[in-house]
């Protein structure tokens, strides 16, 4: 049963107003790379996860370059088992964040 | 007054790298230009002169590397300072990137605070650039770079460029204004008083023709009438 736990990510509020429409693009991201698995498209899987390692980690999402590293090399390996673990990994990741502006130091 | 602010070109395929590259810039009081290709980064950079350009490699059609290498060929050396953000981090890379004369390779996933701390630096070390000539030596410098003729009259005309020119110095400019009148070969040179700023680092030069002849002046009025 999900305990509905928020897993809460703090962003500076210089860049807190491009967070919501950055995270859109990743919640497409989902859909674009089900649609690959299905399809063996690892071009498509690579290009995605490439983006991830080089953009996430500057929106303050570490987490999400890491999942991209991941589908980078295993698209690049033609791994799909490991593509759909990170995959679920990335929704689940998702799904459970919440943004809130970072505390001053 | 207007302050003139130092300008940015980014050069990225992705939209929202882009993004957030600009706005830490823009938190820095930085003017910010994008593209999102190399021929568009060679059409910025020509009409801009930036202070500064950020480029990733990894674009299509063509790699930044193709940007690198066309920066270098205006004057032999890098014209202004260029930073490398790219997700390649293999040596083979950053050396082939350092060769063709960039300042600084970042890679990817961006260390916001680190790219801020080197943003500073060049844009700083941008700003205060001179040369210095020891005593004796002939103090001149022979630099090509793009600019833009705005206004001409019948004994000259005003050229926006990156760098502000000495009083009275000798000046070659390649044009089609110039093409048009048949004076490619022209001697030139930098008006008497020092050019005023135009806008984003770029100086307001007046060029006079010197010694102008009837038959030059005849020509000019006719192509400036042309104009309107």
């Amino acid at each position: 049963m999900s305990q509905n736990k928020k897993r809460i990510i703090e962003v500076s509020e210089d860049i807190l107003d491009l967070v919501p429409a950055y995270l859109e693009g990743r919640a497409k991201d989902i859909i674009t790379l089900t649609s690959a698995i299905q399809s063996n498209d690892f071009a498509t899987i690579g290009g995605i996860g490439h983006k991830l390692k080089g953009v996430a980690a500057s929106y303050g999402f570490p987490d999400l370059s890491t999942i991209g590293i991941a589908l980078e090399m295993a698209a690049e390996n033609r791994k799909m088992d490991i593509i759909s673990i990170q995959v679920k990994l990335m929704k689940a990741y998702l799904e459970e964040i919440e943004v809130v502006p970072e505390k001053a130091a | 007054m207007s302050v003139v602010r130092k300008e940015v070109l980014i050069v990225d395929d992705d939209p929202e790298l882009r993004a957030i590259l600009r706005r830490i810039l823009e938190n820095l009081g930085i003017n910010v230009c994008e593209a999102d290709g190399v021929q568009a980064a060679i059409e910025k950079y020509n009409e801009r002169s930036p202070h500064l350009v950020i480029t990733d490699l990894e674009m299509k059609p063509e790699s930044g590397y193709v940007l690198l290498v066309h920066l270098k060929s205006i004057s032999g050396v890098m014209p202004v300072p260029v930073i490398v953000l790219s997700a390649k981090d293999d040596q083979k890379s950053i050396q082939q990137a350092m060769n063709l004369g960039i300042s600084e390779f970042v890679t990817k996933p961006l260390n916001a605070a680190k790219f801020i701390q080197k943003i500073r630096k060049n844009i700083r070390g941008e700003e205060i650039a001179r040369h210095t000539f020891p005593a004796g030596s002939p103090c001149s410098v022979n630099v090509s770079l793009p600019g833009r003729i705005v206004a001409a009259s019948e004994i000259g005309f005003r050229l926006v460029t990156s760098i502000r020119l000495e009083c009275q110095s000798m000046v070659t400019v390649k044009s089609p204004f110039l093409d048009q009148l048949s004076i490619q070969d022209y001697p030139l040179k930098s008006g008497p008083v020092l050019a005023k700023a135009f806008e984003h680092g770029q100086y307001n030069n007046e060029i006079r023709l010197a010694g102008v002849t009837r038959e030059i002046s005849n020509r000019t009025r006719k192509l400036m009438m042309t104009w309107k």
